[in-house]
């Protein structure tokens, strides 16, 4: 499947327009230059010589070399990769702190005020684009209320951690704190009304099983009978939803980044793009393409602690 | 070198110069360091306006703390000769500093010294510049006149680390430089009598430390610095932020007050002790980030933001005319544009100053002529052309295209503002001034139309589209030869227009006196206008937002100096 997504990414290089030693080059280079570096580059050879090249320097490790930055792409992408991380999982943590507590009080209380509010409120937050939501926030909690920076990533979580025990500072933590707070709850939304209509779903369909019923007339007491069973096993569909989005999120999520001035590699991938900078693009298509396939993979890995009747084979 | 090298060199300066600049490239248009949150109300141990430093180096005044400016893109790299993105230039000007600067602030434009303190075309092609003394890297080393040569040598010879931005603005006229230490004076010697060769230098000198240089890999200067300019780089993140801090020893503390003369006698403070670039590429974001107080000053604002920017408490607005020329090509190597009538007919059909009004919302200005306003040599007594459908109409018929015909604007709008919507209503304007043309717009990509504007390279006129869409910018120039070298005169690197009386007076304004050289401008300009190589459509207009903490005054070609940003005082 990854391979499927490198030749995929290869035929796309291919099939865009535009001359790669042309943008390379100064206007006033002459065509001789020009030619010497497309032959030097592999770009007169035929197609399936540069498949095989190209295929031979990723699996060395070697993405490229972004003739922009003058820069290996590993080392622009490296720097990338720890904002997008904290970005992905902030943004999860928001979604399920409050996703699972939401569908567990909308089960709980079908068809009530409550359950409709949630349910509402889900609806919402699925419907909201990102974009929206995030110039909305700032507007709110930054240029009105000044309670939050408008965008930016100062210091990063591991400074922030590295302060802390060196220095004893908490400032670093704080700041980091302050600058996620508004793009994770923009990337967040999304998911928390997501996770919750799933929670609420599974409950639901978990509360009306037979084994919840024989617990109940066995006198087992609600809190066991809701958390311990009917929950762990409305967190099987949830975990498939929750690692294949991080997988996503992973990448990088190019709006929300956009928006908030988040250094990560969905700021990096839209810049690239822009630029034209293809070994850039083309290595960051490979990692989206990577973390799909690694989280599918951790999922199915996950199921197997969370259901005792999937087995790895 | 080898050739690894340089493709990575060459690829470097060349894929900037698509991107940013004078062939219409980016218009649209590191980390931190030190500071314990980034913002101006946060940062460590300073802000804007509270930073009441010792350091009085300049006159005794209160310091600005850190200062935050938020471009739309973020520099992408430290090594001044391998780039030339307009981002990465605003931050690196502040780090690499050239033999003399042309200061667009004063009327006309004049050089004004740098690390040079003089200069001189002794004859028809020797230039001779004498190199300032007591001047320090930010490492230590003292600047000599081996470090100019060496740095006018690695940007006009692709040899020396690869082809570099500038190599095009030598290779013509540069026969030779070698230095001589005792006298402290560097020699230029031409290939030709050329009569902006000192314009030239100002432009393209960036001067670097040859020993320093010389022990780095092309990775390294990218990521590292080492210039004599007021800052240092403190921290670099590619494509993140670039942070600068105040470098102490900086000659120009000395002699600020004589160096900068009128109209800036007034400066009375110390620079700021930081500068930070960050890219923001979210137009809504940078204004917002303005009017929270987290940039001090953010550049290119989308129209929409101007009411919010300038209504608000914390900032304010500067709107201002910027040297980039929107334009449409007409290739006269084809059908139908070979007709001087029918380009003219082109430049009738379409109403620019309406443009301007409803797309631009009146940011920018209508023109009939290549160069901006801030140029020497403009040429004020050419008027945009201006929206005659019945001349259009009748220029046509002269011209023998009277058959039904469907013109193809070719467009990318990637790179600037407004760029679809311009090019739809030219589109729109010339289908509905003359009866027997249709045109539609052919959106590109940014890659596919890079090709046809460059086609193979230079005398490749063939090779480029017919009918497309631009801008361009870059260095100030002069009227005389800036965008007609590139685009109009016969030989340039780009052109889509070949005419034997342009290129004779071209010609003519290489070699010429400078003080002839106003005259051959305002001709030059007169005549461009006449021939119409171009569809003439507006200089383009530039937005500042400007937090209240800070003041500045914007440039023409929207670079800033240090010394020119001071805190605001309500005025």
């Amino acid at each position: 499947m990854f391979w499927v997504s490198v030749t995929g990414i290869f035929a796309l290089r291919q099939a865009i327009p535009g001359d790669v030693v042309v943008m390379m080059t100064p206007p006033d280079t002459e065509p001789a230059v020009r030619n010497a570096i497309r032959e030097d580059l592999g770009l007169n050879d035929p197609v399936h010589v540069q498949y095989f090249e190209y295929t031979t320097d990723l699996l060395g490790g070697d993405l490229g070399y972004s003739h922009f930055t003058s820069t290996e792409v590993e080392a622009l992408i490296a720097p990338r990769l720890g904002p997008t991380v904290e970005l992905a999982f902030a943004a999860m943590f928001v979604a399920i702190v409050f996703a699972i507590p939401f569908g567990i009080i909308s089960a709980r209380n079908r068809n009530s005020k409550t359950d409709l509010s949630v349910t509402l409120g889900s609806l919402v937050g699925v419907s909201t684009p990102n974009f929206w939501l995030g110039l909305l926030l700032v507007l709110l909690f930054s240029v009105w209320a000044d309670l939050l920076p408008v965008a930016r990533r100062p210091i990063g979580l591991g400074t922030g951690l590295a302060m802390l025990f060196t220095e004893g500072s908490v400032s670093g933590l704080v700041s980091w704190l302050r600058h996620i707070t508004l793009p994770a709850v923009t990337l967040g939304t999304y998911y928390m009304a997501l996770l919750t209509r799933l929670t609420r779903g599974g409950m639901l369909d978990e509360l009306g099983q037979v084994y919840i019923t024989v617990a109940e007339a066995k006198g087992l007491p609600s809190v066991l009978r809701e958390y311990k069973y009917a929950l762990k096993n409305t967190l099987i569909p949830l975990v498939t939803i929750v690692t294949v989005n991080i997988g996503g999120l992973l990448n990088g999520s190019l709006i929300v980044e956009a928006v908030f001035n988040w250094p990560g590699l969905g700021n990096l991938f839209l810049s690239s793009i822009n630029l034209q900078d293809w070994p850039t693009v083309q290595a960051l298509l490979i990692i989206v393409a990577a973390a799909y396939v690694g989280m599918n993979a951790l999922a199915d890995v996950l199921y197997t602690y969370i259901d005792p009747q999937v087995e790895l084979q | 070198m080898n050739r690894r090298k340089l493709i990575k060199t060459v690829g470097s300066a060349g894929l900037g110069a698509v991107l940013a600049g004078c062939s219409g490239g980016g218009t649209e248009d590191g980390s931190t360091g030190g500071s314990s949150d980034g913002t101006p109300t946060e940062s460590a141990g300073m802000t804007a306006t509270e930073s009441e430093s010792e350091d009085t180096a300049m006159s005794g005044a209160p310091s600005l703390g850190e200062v935050v400016i938020s471009h739309g893109r973020t520099p992408s790299q430290t090594d001044p000769h391998h780039h030339s993105l307009r981002h990465t230039s605003d931050a690196l000007i502040n780090v690499y500093e050239g033999l003399m600067m042309l200061d667009t602030s004063r009327e006309p434009a004049q050089l004004v010294p740098k690390l040079a303190t003089d200069w001189e075309l002794v004859d028809d092609t020797t230039f001779v510049l004498d190199i300032r003394e007591g001047v320090q890297f930010h490492n230590g080393d003292t600047l000599g006149v081996e470090d100019v040569v060496f740095s006018i040598r690695r940007m006009a010879d692709p040899d020396i680390d690869g082809a570099t931005q500038y190599q095009g603005d030598y290779d013509a006229i540069l026969e030779e430089v070698n230095g001589d230490e005792e006298d402290r004076t560097v020699t230029m010697h031409l290939t030709q009598r050329d009569s902006l060769i000192a314009q030239v230098v100002a432009s393209a000198s960036k001067i670097m430390n040859k020993a320093w240089v010389e022990e780095r890999s092309r990775e390294e200067t990218a990521a590292q610095a080492n210039g004599t300019g007021p800052y240092q780089v403190d921290r670099m993140q590619d494509g993140i932020e670039m942070s600068l801090t105040r470098f102490d020893d900086w000659w120009g503390n000395d002699v600020i007050g004589d160096w900068v003369g009128e109209p800036h006698t007034d400066i009375e403070h110390p620079i700021p002790e930081r500068l930070t670039f960050s890219g923001s590429s979210e137009a809504s974001t940078r204004a917002n980030q303005v009017i929270a107080g987290d940039s001090h000053l953010v550049t290119n604002l989308n129209p929409a933001d101007f009411d919010r920017v300038d209504s608000s408490e914390g900032a304010r607005m500067k709107q201002f005319t910027i040297d980039r020329t929107q334009y449409i090509a007409m290739n006269d190597l084809y059908e139908p544009f070979d007709s001087q009538e029918f380009r003219q007919a082109m430049n009738y059909a379409i109403d620019s100053e309406a443009i301007v009004e409803e797309v631009l919302n009146g940011r920018g200005t209508a023109e009939g002529q290549p160069a901006p306003p801030s140029w020497p040599g403009y040429n004020p007594d050419v008027d945009p052309y201006p929206h005659d459908p019945e001349e259009a109409t009748r220029l046509v018929e002269e011209s023998g295209y009277t058959g039904e015909m469907e013109l193809e604007l070719k467009a990318a709008f990637g790179r600037v503002s407004k760029g679809r919507e311009t090019a739809l209503a030219v589109a729109n304007q010339i289908t509905e001034s003359v009866p027997n043309v249709t045109c539609t717009v052919n959106e590109m990509s940014e890659a596919a139309l890079d090709d046809i504007k460059r086609g193979s390279g230079p005398e490749d006129q063939e090779g480029r589209g017919d009918f497309f869409m631009n801008n361009t910018g870059g260095s100030p120039a002069h009227a005389a030869r800036g965008k007609v070298n590139s685009y109009i005169y016969s030989g340039g690197h780009s052109n889509t227009f070949s005419d034997s009386e342009i290129d004779e007076l071209f010609e003519e304004a290489v070699s010429a006196p400078r003080d002839e050289l106003d005259e051959i401008g305002h001709e030059m300009m007169e005549l461009v206008h006449e021939k119409a190589p171009w569809l003439f459509l507006f200089i383009r207009g530039g937005a500042w937002g400007i937090n209240n903490e800070i003041d500045l005054a914007p440039s023409a070609n929207e670079s800033m100096e240090p010394y020119e940003i001071h805190p605001y005082d309500g005025n």
